[in-house]
């Protein structure tokens, strides 16, 4: 599917941008100087080699690990130090790469801790409708224990949780991985979805380069803790294969 | 050793409940702190003991009546729980963490410690009168068929059980409830979600040493309130909460405490009183050694380490 | 004068204790809450047998060890695969289970105790005041510290401090680790048995208040409020923890109950004190002492400015270069070019429903380097965790140079030649970096028992020879400057090179190298690369996971490509990446793209 051009290319209202971002676990720096932008409504993939600071980059961007140097704005604020707690609050949601629900609680429960903070209860109820929508067995399941679910099940409950914070920025860390193949093209297409109708921005760090680019609108590498390449989602999929960027 | 009839057997019945129940309460506050937050919180003594002697206070010097003073003790004690979290374990696990050390080590040492600060200030308030009573409660023994239970003992199983009933309630159906199990299922997501862990652990700190502190007041209501009366009441809770599982839910960590107090009671028929408690500890040993390797926590640890690397 | 020599004898007695728990809780990491229980072993021993018979005090004494280290052994069987949190319950629960069995035992007088455990002498002189227990204790906690210190400050105490930092990689570097736990823990607990029997001598008698849960958490606090893991921090602990009863006694000229109290409110907030301000202790032993001031100093961003300038002013293949004879003197057996080393046929392993290997078939040749590559989720760690028997397989066979190893331990495998690195460097951060890679080479007599106490020539000699051959290596790998620096406070990258030192220094001549470049800095890789490239020409067996695929593309004479647990593809870099199903694979282009 071809897309529509890039939007918000240098507007000041980026749902995010990043620069020169250092970061890592205390002696061991992984990222350094890293600039990335996300615009509203936008699909930007971040791909690289295992290792090559990718889940980093995203976690000093949540605030999960402070960053050691640069700037992190969020709509046009500076979130450079804010906590998770603040970032889920002004809509920002993260999933991680495993380990991405409550695996003793109930699905339902899994759902009502993603929308916490939400306080109106018709809110509750709406998000928890387009949740559903979006994934019917989120209803059918609702009192099954997450953890008895299959893996495919398991990343679009936590997809659901994050639409329960009324996100309007998505961190997603390798949403693919140890999935087959169908269920990648269904949730890929539904992250697509939440963008073209909802304006969602997100920022999607894949190893599978293929499912990506099939929903991206712009694309970065990094490799050994750096941005190597920055390119159009149209461009990207022009190449043969992406052996070079690994 | 106990003759063998109906009405001793109901006598026994009604003692394990008693004595289990006072277990159950404890274990449920030790299971609580130490299953969602990791450290191993044997200072909980001081909470428990705290609470006695808040209680003994307020009744003895003030004359406030039994209900308020426990309300009161409760409190104190859920304070000193959330006190020593917010100021000894917090800084410590972030200083022992930066600098390489052994967080749980550290965190336990620092924990015998304040247990033992604690006990003895409670020391130095009561050396003029070694025993202090809680003043307030009508105490009387009740038949019930052959056998008898004091009002006290029933009142304190009564409490003590809609304790943790409600306590198994909120963490059930409530959102902080849903919270404190979220941060106790997987920490690295309860963050995701935009949950501090650290308010949570002060909310558990804080419920746990509440339960602990009414069994605590309970406890001494019985006797009276020494300086020492944690330690013994620590290491049978330690036994139920490890028995029961610390991701277990409370009413399930009391009916295993209420199983400890009834085994033992049982017991006494055929074994020497003073023999009993042996039993219980020779119970945890032998669980404890033959703990069989947890299979399904190994496999998910490895699938996990694959999958990073693999 | 007599009341002195009473508080020395009580500072000899913990000073005992103090040093039996730290072989334990210092050394090896391993905590035990029941040191007052096997103290009671020792007590009781002695004060049954001079009173029940006519044996010899020191007979008595010496038996009373026996059996603590003995019902030390008993609970270090369990102990051995429990974490912390359950070994505090396993200990405690002997603690209780020796108090209430003592305590209600007729023949070892119940709560009253073994009273009037009197007339014992010490080769012929009569031990009656303190005065007179003054040097005979004194001898027995010297003996003690030289025994503490032999045991701690040798190969044999590298090998409990490696298991302390790191079990995995201690055992990956071919060390029975379970057998090292074992010896700790009885050690340990026959040293307990020796306080133990003092106290009884002091006091006269033998009673369970004297053994209790309070004295076992007592000699904990002791221990971590000195330092644990160096060999005077305990002491410094008993020393400070035991002059507070008698100044505060003086100073504050209160009575006896209230000044009792007053010393233990004192002792738990200094001992709440001293852990939150100095958590290594105050004697840290010198590598945590070293690591800590390193890891405050810095600034959090890399290596110190020390190590940062040498780092480039020594560059790891310029140092290879001009001692040739560096790898020389250490090398392993030379094999035929292009031998199979390794062969592994069907190798399976599944983890409840997914297959993490399937039917795996490979083989790995000497003087070469196989790469296994793949998606994410492939299995490569899993094959490398199959091979070295970290995890069991639930089929098929692993050869080592046509010897069946399928099964076994992975320190076994590791003696057998065939030793690996990890992803996370598993790096002991406590030790040196010389220790680091000591703790690497094998066979050294001083790492056993026996030799270290009856054969302290050749455990000397062989500890030089051992050190030569480890600043060889740290010489190869390029980081002989920072031979004395605990590993901890390297930057990454130097981790990963002294990482690699290590595992080089089991001279095995097959090496399993996860992720050798990732997560450190260009610099490094280049480093590392050379390194490895000059190990294949030297002939070893190598094999890497990497998912970096420059690294591949520079290194490896074969590639296997992984998916879903299988190799699928194998053959030159060029080819794989020339394949477009593999590309697909791969990059997951194949759906719908």
């Amino acid at each position: 599917m071809e897309r529509a051009p890039v939007r918000n290319a240098a507007s000041g209202a980026d749902a995010l941008a990043v620069r020169g971002l250092r970061a890592g676990y205390g002696r061991k720096l992984v990222v350094f100087d890293v600039d990335i932008h996300v615009g509203a409504g936008e699909i930007v993939a971040l791909a690289g080699h295992n290792g090559a600071g990718k889940t980093t980059t995203l976690k000093a961007i949540f605030g999960i690990l402070p960053p050691a140097g640069g700037s992190i704005s969020y709509f046009g604020s500076d979130r450079t130090r804010a906590s998770p707690r603040s970032n889920v609050i002004d809509g920002m949601s993260l999933i991680p790469a495993e380990r991405f629900v409550f695996g003793d609680l109930t699905v339902r429960e899994n759902l009502l801790l993603g929308g916490w903070h939400v306080r109106s209860a018709g809110a509750k109820q709406r998000n928890a409708d387009r949740a559903a929508r979006l994934f019917p067995i989120l209803r059918e399941r609702e009192s099954q224990r997450a953890g008895t679910m299959s893996g495919g099940e398991q990343r679009m409950l936590s997809l659901g949780i994050a639409l329960m914070s009324e996100p309007r920025l998505l961190l997603l860390d390798e949403p693919s991985l140890g999935l087959g193949p169908a269920i990648v093209l269904e949730l890929f297409d539904t992250i697509r979805l939440l963008a073209e109708e909802e304006g969602l921005s997100v920022l999607l760090l894949e190893q599978n380069i293929g499912q990506a680019l099939r929903i991206a609108d712009r694309f970065y590498a990094m490799r050994n803790g750096r941005i190597i390449l920055e390119e159009t989602a149209a461009l990207m999929r022009r190449r043969h294969d992406y052996w070079d960027l690994f | 050793m106990g003759e063998f009839n109906l009405a001793s057997l109901l006598q026994l019945t009604l003692n394990g409940i008693v004595s289990g129940t006072a277990y159950a309460l404890l274990a449920v506050g030790v299971a609580s702190i130490v299953g969602v937050t990791g450290r191993f919180h044997v200072a909980i003594t001081v909470s428990y003991t705290l609470a006695a002697f808040v209680a003994a206070w307020l009744g003895g010097l003030a004359g406030v009546p039994f209900w308020p003073a426990l309300l009161v003790g409760a409190l104190c004690a859920a304070l000193a729980g959330i006190l020593m979290e917010a100021f000894v374990y917090l800084p410590l696990s972030l200083t022992a963490m930066r600098l390489g050390a052994n967080v749980f080590l550290m965190t336990f040492v620092a924990s015998l410690g304040l247990s033992i600060v604690g006990r003895n200030v409670l020391a130095l308030t009561s050396l003029m009168n070694p025993s202090l009573l809680i003043s307030g409660f009508n105490n009387v023994g009740l038949n019930v068929g052959p056998a008898t239970i004091t009002t006290l003992d029933l009142t304190m199983v009564v409490t003590s059980w809609a304790l943790i009933g409600a306590f198994s309630l909120v963490l059930s159906l409530t959102s902080l409830g849903r919270m404190i199990r979220a941060v106790r299922a997987n920490w690295q997501m309860s963050l995701c979600v935009g949950i501090d862990p650290r308010l949570i652990y002060r909310v558990v700190f804080g419920a746990g040493s509440f339960l602990a502190g009414a069994g605590g007041i309970f406890a001494a209501a019985k006797t009276s309130a020494t300086p020492g009366m944690g330690v013994v009441p620590l290491f049978y809770a330690l036994v139920v909460a490890f028995l029961a599982g610390l991701a277990t839910p409370p009413w399930l960590v009391g009916l295993a405490g209420l199983a400890l107090g009834l085994v033992q009671s049982y017991s006494s028929l055929f074994l020497p009183t003073q023999w009993t408690p042996l039993l219980v500890f020779a119970i945890l040993f032998v669980f404890v050694a033959l703990r069989p390797l947890d299979v399904r926590a190994l496999q998910r640890r490895f699938i996990r380490t694959q999958r990073q690397a693999g | 004068m007599e009341l002195l020599f009473g508080y020395v004898d009580q500072v000899l007695i913990f000073v005992v204790f103090a040093l039996s728990l730290n072989l334990l809780l210092g050394y090896t990491g391993q905590i035990s809450v029941a040191h007052a229980a096997f103290g009671a072993i020792g007590g009781y021993t002695l004060a049954y047998l001079s009173l029940h018979s006519h044996v010899p005090a020191v007979a008595g004494v010496a038996l009373g060890i026996l059996f603590a280290g003995l019902a030390g052994f008993l609970v270090g069987v369990p102990a051995l695969r429990l974490k912390a949190e359950w070994l505090i319950l396993l200990t405690l629960s002997v603690q209780i289970i020796v108090n209430l069995s003592v305590a209600t035992s007729r023949p070892l007088g119940g709560t009253y105790g073994l009273q009037d455990v009197t007339g014992l002498s010490f080769f012929g002189r009569p031990l009656v005041n303190p005065s007179d227990m003054a040097l005979p204790f004194a001898v027995c906690a010297l003996l003690v510290l030289a025994i503490c210190c032999r045991l701690g400050e040798s190969p044999y105490g590298r090998v409990l401090r490696g298991i302390r930092e790191d079990e995995i990689a201690c055992r990956s570097l071919g060390k029975r680790v379970f057998v090292y736990k074992l010896t700790a823990f009885s050690l340990s607990a026959a040293l307990a048995g020796l306080a133990g029997a003092m106290l009884v001598i002091e006091t006269e008698i033998a009673a369970p208040k004297q053994f209790l849960f309070d004295v076992s958490s007592a000699i904990v606090a002791m221990v971590v409020v000195g330092g644990s893991g160096s060999i005077f921090g305990p002491v410094v602990g008993v020393l400070l923890l035991s002059v507070l009863g008698p100044l505060l006694e003086r100073v504050l000229n209160l009575g006896a109950d209230a000044a009792f109290t007053w010393r233990l409110v004192a002792y738990g907030a200094a001992l709440v004190a001293i852990v939150m301000l100095r958590p290594a202790g105050l004697v840290p032993d010198a590598m945590t002492r070293r690591l800590g001031g390193l890891l405050r100093r810095s600034d959090g961003t890399g290596a110190t400015s020390a190590s940062r300038q040498s780092a480039f002013e020594v560059s790891p293949l310029s140092v290879a270069r001009t001692s040739p004879a560096a790898y020389g003197a250490a090398a392993p057996v030379a094999s035929a070019s292009g031998e199979a080393v390794v062969a592994v046929r069907g190798l399976s392993k599944h983890f409840g429903g997914i297959r993490a290997v399937e039917n795996l078939t490979l083989e790995l040749r000497s003087h070469s380097i196989t790469a296994l590559v793949g998606p994410n989720g492939a299995g490569k760690t899993t094959v490398f965790n199959l091979l070295t028997g970290a995890i069991r397989a639930d089929g098929g066979t692993v050869e080592l140079r046509g010897r069946d190893i399928s099964g076994l331990p992975p320190d076994a495998v590791a003696r057998l030649g065939m030793a690996r690195s990890f992803q996370d460097v598993r790096i002991f951060p406590r030790l040196s970096a010389l220790e680091n890679v000591l703790l690497g080479i094998g066979n050294q007599p001083g790492e056993h028992l026996w030799p270290l106490f009856a054969r302290p020539r050749l455990v000397a000699q062989a500890e030089r020879a051992g050190k030569e051959r480890a600043h060889e290596w740290l010489r190869f790998v390029g980081m002989a400057q920072q031979a004395n620096v605990p590993a901890g406070a390297l930057a990454f990258g130097e981790q990963k090179l002294v990482a690699l030192a290590r595992v080089l220094a089991t001279e095995a001549d097959v090496v399993l190298l996860d992720e050798p470049a990732s997560g450190i800095d260009v610099h490094w890789v280049d480093a590392m690369l050379g390194l490895i490239d000059r190990l294949r020409t030297q002939g070893r067996t190598i094999c890497l996971v990497e998912h970096n695929l420059h690294v591949v593309e520079r290194l490896a004479d074969r590639t296997c490509f992984m998916e879903l647990g299988r190799i699928t593809a194998q053959g030159s870099f060029a080819e794989l990446t020339a394949d477009r199903r593999l590309a697909e694979a791969y990059f997951g282009t194949g759906a719908g793209a």
